[in-house]
């Protein structure tokens, strides 16, 4: 007879299941987890019910009356609740739909004919964080997460133990390089702001705001090993804010104002989707 | 125990005002008589002993440079933490106010916002050291009766930029810092490098080239007009040490702060500085491309940024770029800024537009004083609030504005050039014209935003603006669905 193996169940919200992509990159390790949990309802199997279990994950973002009513029951019926992914955790990039009310977007997207079955999700006035609706356990932060956070968390919840909270900016993971920063001298860093597809030459080996790039990992928590980076592109914030700090959006605007040039920026495509784009359902600002 | 001394002069504008409605438990109120006797209150001080003491008066912290500093020195000499005193300036509530009920409305809204604050700074860290004797002189005095007159008063001096004694040709100010009777001042001398140690730096700027002027200003960080107004602003601030002097008036103003300082045997002093929590730092650097005094390095060892205080001026503007929020300001904390919004939900929950008008405490908030002083009303839609500079102010700080019930915001700063800091009003206009387009994507109205430069010269202005500012938020609807009907 075996015995009691934790078990897991997965719902999914309004998602795109990439954060469960990224868990199934354990590919050979996925074995050693089956050993250790036990899934019930998921979206690896055909399991209907969902029971009372150990161990609750919600992927996707709270959007729709659908997402409120599942987000309650997983809370009821698990131990332990996780937040995997941004979307939960910040609103994501579902979250961005707040910048409108519903009835607005559901016009734009739809036109004259809005579907209105009553079997069909309505979507909420905003996007809402899951630990804004009900008590949540862990945060998996990350769009998606790295799957070795994933395990890392799935880990420290068998063993009973708080995953350490990390505290300071990507730049601590940085590989690049950084000089003009902390050269202290009037004016800006560079003479314009550019999108990253607009360099003529990408410097792998430099910090992209000397390159007049906006780049968010100064406002971005530590965790994923700066993957992006490393593959020579600037970070888009996607693991949310450092703890405690309420605006991400609005830190990225205090610092880089006094970095590069404002102004630029203001012409620059799309400056509040960038400062905004993972956590504007999460922004202390903006929520009531 | 909270002690709130409050100057009975409120009685002069308002006849019928009842000190004791302000009482509840935790406040004890005391009224005073006009004007304060620093004695009196300290003897006050001695008796009750509070934990904190929040005084409520006419213009307390000397904009109109009258009992400049003597009043708080008097209570930090009892031995108390600059932390522990708050202040409250009547002279908001008489050009605001509009009758008896208003006034106690607003006063009650005060204490509940000098309370919060209390609650949310950190104790100063403390240091005693002993002063230089030697006042560093800077440029040549307009004649001799000046030199005389420190002579008599027997101060002694070094002079730099002294063109009498020939030395004024190929010298070069580099550097000016240091803390409250401990400055050092670092030129060069053709190509030998100098300094002089001092306990304050007098400049008379009448002597200098236009040239010499911007150098000496480059080199001290620091806007050279001609006005002794400069000299003594943001007490706490290192500042404190140069005085720009043109008539003999103002050598003795000046010294009337430098000599007890020299003369005495040790400078006990809360140097306030911006701090570091090193968990929280990821060493990106902002904070030293965002601080115009230098003051800011990485400590790659540490794994921190580091602050140097003897450069530092407090201005907050490494606290307000910080990403991370490594970074606060004892005066001004993240906490205190961050959640004093809750402390004003009295004033914003009643009736009438209403208006936040935030002021930074060298021009800014010198025009909202001076309105009381020349008996100017403003608008009763206008709540005040200080800060330290705009470069303390975040963009944070505008929505959550409004949420709290505000209609709207103007923001009293520095005229460009005229800012202590430098870039503080600057920096603060770049943040906030890139927040407008967060407001506008937010269904916000941008207009609710308002920057108003203030010059030294100009504080007349200042009602006039602010007036229409509230008539213009008063006609303004607002649209449906705006984010924060969500």
């Amino acid at each position: 007879m075996s015995e009691q193996k934790p078990t897991v169940a997965i719902g999914l919200l309004s998602g795109c299941f990439g954060c469960l992509m990224s868990f199934l990159d354990l590919a050979d390790d996925l074995a050693e987890v089956f050993n250790l949990i036990e899934f019930r309802r998921c979206p690896f199997n055909d399991v209907r019910e969902l029971e009372h279990v150990t161990v609750g994950m919600l992927e996707g973002a709270l959007s729709t009356d659908h997402d409120m009513k599942l987000a309650k029951e997983m809370r009821e019926k698990c131990d332990v609740l996780v937040s995997l992914g941004t979307c939960p955790s910040y609103g994501g990039i579902p979250g961005m739909r707040n910048f409108q009310d519903s009835k607005t977007i559901c016009e734009d997207v739809y036109g004259r004919r809005v579907p209105d079955d009553e079997e069909l999700p309505q979507l909420l006035p905003a996007v809402v964080t899951l630990a804004s609706v009900v008590k949540v356990d862990y945060f998996i932060r990350g769009c998606p997460p790295t799957t070795e956070k994933i395990k890392e968390t799935l880990v420290a919840i068998l063993e009973g133990k708080k995953v350490p909270e990390k505290t300071r900016n990507l730049c601590v993971e940085c590989p690049r390089t950084k000089e003009s920063i902390l050269t202290p001298r009037r004016g800006f860093l560079t003479q314009g702001v550019r999108s990253v597809m607009e360099l003529d030459e990408i410097d792998p080996t430099r910090c992209f705001l000397e390159q007049g790039v906006v780049c968010m990992g100064l406002v971005t928590v530590e965790g994923c090993n700066a993957r992006c980076l490393g593959d020579n592109m600037p970070c888009r914030g996607c693991m949310g804010p450092v703890p405690g700090v309420p605006s991400q959006g609005n830190k990225l605007i205090d610092a880089v104002a006094t970095l590069i040039p404002s102004g630029a920026l203001m012409f620059f495509e799309d400056s509040v989707g960038i400062a905004f784009r993972y956590t504007h359902a999460a922004d202390e600002s903006m929520r009531k | 125990m909270n002690l709130t001394i409050i100057s009975k002069t409120v009685t002069d504008h308002f006849s019928d005002f009842d000190f004791s409605q302000l009482e509840k438990e935790d406040r004890e109120i005391i009224p005073v008589d006009h004007p304060l006797d620093p004695e009196a209150v300290a003897k006050i001080y001695k008796e009750k002993q509070p934990d904190r003491v929040i005084l409520a008066l006419p213009d307390p912290l000397g904009h109109s440079l009258k009992e400049h500093g003597k009043l708080t020195t008097l209570i930090e000499h009892q031995g108390v933490n600059p932390a522990q005193i708050a202040f409250i300036n009547l002279n908001e509530i008489f050009i605001t106010a509009e009758n008896s009920d208003d006034a106690l409305s607003r006063l009650q809204t005060q204490l509940l916002l000098a309370e919060f604050r209390l609650e949310n700074t950190p104790q100063y860290p403390l240091e005693i050291y002993p002063p230089e004797k030697e006042l560093i002189l800077l440029g040549q005095p307009p004649d001799k009766g000046f030199l005389e007159y420190l002579r008599e008063n027997k101060v002694a001096f070094q002079s730099v930029l002294d063109t009498d004694s020939g030395d004024g040709a190929g010298v070069k100010i580099i550097e000016f810092q240091g803390f409250t009777g401990n400055y050092t001042l670092d030129w060069k001398q053709d190509s030998s490098k100098k300094q002089a140690r001092g306990c304050a730096l007098v400049i008379f700027p009448d002597s200098l080239t236009d040239e010499q002027k911007e150098e000496v200003g480059t080199a001290l960080r620091y806007p050279m007009l001609n006005s002794t107004f400069l000299a003594p602003d943001n007490r706490r601030s290192h500042k404190n040490g140069v005085w720009l002097v043109q008539t003999l008036k103002e050598l003795q103003t000046a010294l009337l702060t430098i000599k007890p300082i020299c003369d005495g045997k040790e400078v006990t002093t809360f140097i306030e500085s911006a701090t570091v929590d090193p968990t929280r730092c990821g060493l990106c650097g902002t904070c030293v491309k965002t601080c115009m005094f230098n003051a800011s390095t990485l400590d790659t060892e540490q794994q921190t940024s580091v602050v140097d205080p003897a450069k530092c001026v407090a201005c907050g503007n490494c606290v307000t770029a910080c990403p991370t929020q490594a970074r606060d300001l004892p005066s001004y904390s993240n906490s205190y800024m961050h959640g004093l919004m809750q402390s004003l939900h009295g004033f914003t929950q009643a009736d009438g537009t209403r208006l936040l008008v935030i002021a930074c405490e060298s021009n800014g908030y010198a025009a909202v004083n001076h309105l009381a002083n020349e008996k100017i009303k403003v608008s009763p839609s206008c709540m005040f609030l200080q800060v330290r500079c705009g470069a303390r102010i975040e963009s944070f700080l505008v929505p959550v504005t409004l949420k709290a019930g505000f209609d709207g915001i103007a923001i009293l700063i520095c005229a460009r050039h005229e800012c202590r800091n430098i870039v503080g009003s600057l920096d603060l206009e770049r943040r906030l014209n890139l927040y407008r387009s967060v407001m506008k994507a937010n269904r916000i109205e941008p207009g609710r935003l308002r920057i108003i430069p203030v010059s030294e010269r100009k504080l007349d202005s200042v009602p006039a603006v602010l007036n229409k500012f509230a008539d213009y938020l008063a006609n303004l609807e607002s649209p449906e669905g705006s984010i924060f009907s969500l």
